[in-house]
């Protein structure tokens, strides 16, 4: 019989699935680490860089690497999207970005990245169409069925006007297809390559993942309390969003509204662990 | 929605626990109605809300309730997060009868109460459970009017005695309480 999931063991949990979850993916973009590599999921390089420095005070050792990797490979960044995810999470990570060279002077522990990975779908993309969002377009309509401008710029952090932009052009040129729901791609205008990258991964709202969970770690860090009532009303504060990201990769966190009080706790966090646990690609 | 004591003492335990989260300050309130009763083990009939009379300030001379036109920022906003918790209407704890604290209270109304904590940052006064009361007082409020039937003992009570018998309404308790 399982055992109640108690407030200590959730929260280190959290924590330790949080961090492995960003080395897997720094690790397949080429920093060196004794995990294994990040094989499933699309990553998402602004998002990750966003969440590693969110998670900073965590793992001083990971930051250090993220820097040396981001000072090294800027050329793979997009600043602005940086900056918009960065306001997003509270941050002006973009005025990091010069300062980052430093971190690079003597020995490094990173290298480029091997962009023909699957999961550095995102970088092919940025390698097909340059660093424009042209390339996270194309990408959200690989693994979304359709989307309109405003919920695509939503969704990747990117400005809707230029997304707009992007849209029309495509459809004129016959990449895409309007309907009443929205843009799709035409499936013949997906370059080989691409399709098979995609074939091997699934996608993930890594942004928006990242914000709730990061969001759900720090409030829980920060009030310094094993009370179940406590954590289980901070967990409420992050709940709808955590339901929804959860549920996007087929998880189902139980409704704050069935649990009264401390009641939320334990379904609240086994749910959360067994989505960090489907992340990770474990079970159970 | 509506509470007994046991729940009623969850309630304002979760509100002491959010006051301390929020680390603002900390307060002592009168209630009175059902809930003061539910409180202290009084009564064991249900209650809709939390019906606050004020704050309350210790004095050498008793228990001053301070009356308020609304309730402390920090007060509120911790039991809109704990109607929130337990699906209760965000005016579960209210200021209804209030207005009565400018009314006047009875006489003596001050030494009458007993405090309970729930906590390091919320007490709560209400009539204390067994004071031997030989009068009682009618609180009007605005929203409602809350009857204080005060208790008819022939002697002192002891508290465990009370709890099955007591009761305000004359219909659950005829012998014991009388018309006040």
């Amino acid at each position: 019989m399982a055992t109640a999931m108690s407030p200590k063991r959730f929260k280190a949990e959290l924590h330790e699935s949080l961090l492995e979850l960003h080395w897997r993916q720094w690790c397949a973009l080429g920093v060196a680490g004794q995990i294994e590599p990040e094989r499933r999921w699309v990553i998402d390089l602004e998002a990750l860089a966003v969440s590693t420095s969110w998670l900073a005070s965590a793992d001083a050792r990971l930051l250090q690497r993220t820097r040396e990797w981001l000072a090294l490979n800027r050329d793979w960044v997009s600043t602005p999207r940086l900056r918009r995810i960065g306001h997003a999470f509270g941050q002006t990570v973009g005025s990091d970005v010069p300062a980052l060279e430093r971190a690079t002077r003597g020995r490094t522990r990173v290298t480029g990245p091997v962009v023909t990975q699957p999961v550095l779908l995102q970088l092919q993309l940025r390698a097909l169409f340059g660093m424009d969002a042209r390339a996270d377009v194309f990408g959200y309509l690989l693994f979304n069925k359709s989307g309109n401008s405003s919920s695509i710029a939503r969704a990747l952090y990117v400005d809707q006007k230029r997304v707009y932009n992007v849209l029309e052009r495509w459809s004129a040129a016959g990449v895409v297809r309007r309907s009443p729901s929205g843009y799709s791609l035409v499936p013949d205008a997906v370059p080989a390559a691409v399709a098979e990258a995609r074939s091997r991964t699934e996608w993930v709202n890594w942004t928006m993942t990242y914000l709730a969970l990061d969001r759900l770690h720090e409030s829980l860090a920060r009030a310094a309390t094993d009370d179940r009532y406590i954590l289980a009303s901070l967990a409420r504060d992050a709940g709808p969003e955590l339901e929804t990201q959860a549920a996007a990769v087929g998880v189902i966190l139980a409704s704050a509204d069935r649990y009264p009080g401390a009641a939320y706790f334990e379904p609240l966090a086994d749910g959360v662990i067994a989505w960090l646990r489907r992340l990770l690609g474990r079970r159970g | 929605m509506r509470f007994g004591s046991t729940r009623l003492d969850e309630l304002l335990s979760a509100l002491d626990r959010q006051l301390a989260l929020a680390g603002n300050g900390e307060f002592a309130i009168v209630v009175c109605g059902g809930s003061a009763l539910a409180a202290i083990g009084l009564v064991v009939r249900t209650t809709r809300d939390v019906d606050v009379l004020g704050l309350a300030r210790t004095t050498s001379s008793g228990v001053v309730v301070e009356r308020l036109a609304e309730l402390p920022e920090p007060l509120a906003s911790a039991a809109l997060k704990v109607a929130r918790d337990f699906n209760l209407p965000a005016d579960w704890l209210n200021l209804g009868p209030a207005p009565q604290v400018g009314m006047g209270l009875p006489v003596g109304f001050g030494t009458r109460v007993e405090q309970r904590r729930y906590g390091s940052r919320l007490t709560v006064y209400t009539l204390a459970a067994a004071t031997r009361f030989t009068s009682s007082c009618t609180l009007q409020s605005t929203r409602t009017a809350t009857t204080f039937r005060t208790l008819r003992c022939s002697s002192r009570p002891e508290p465990s005695c009370l709890r099955p018998r007591v009761g305000l309404s004359r219909r659950t308790c005829p012998a014991r309480f009388g018309k006040a």
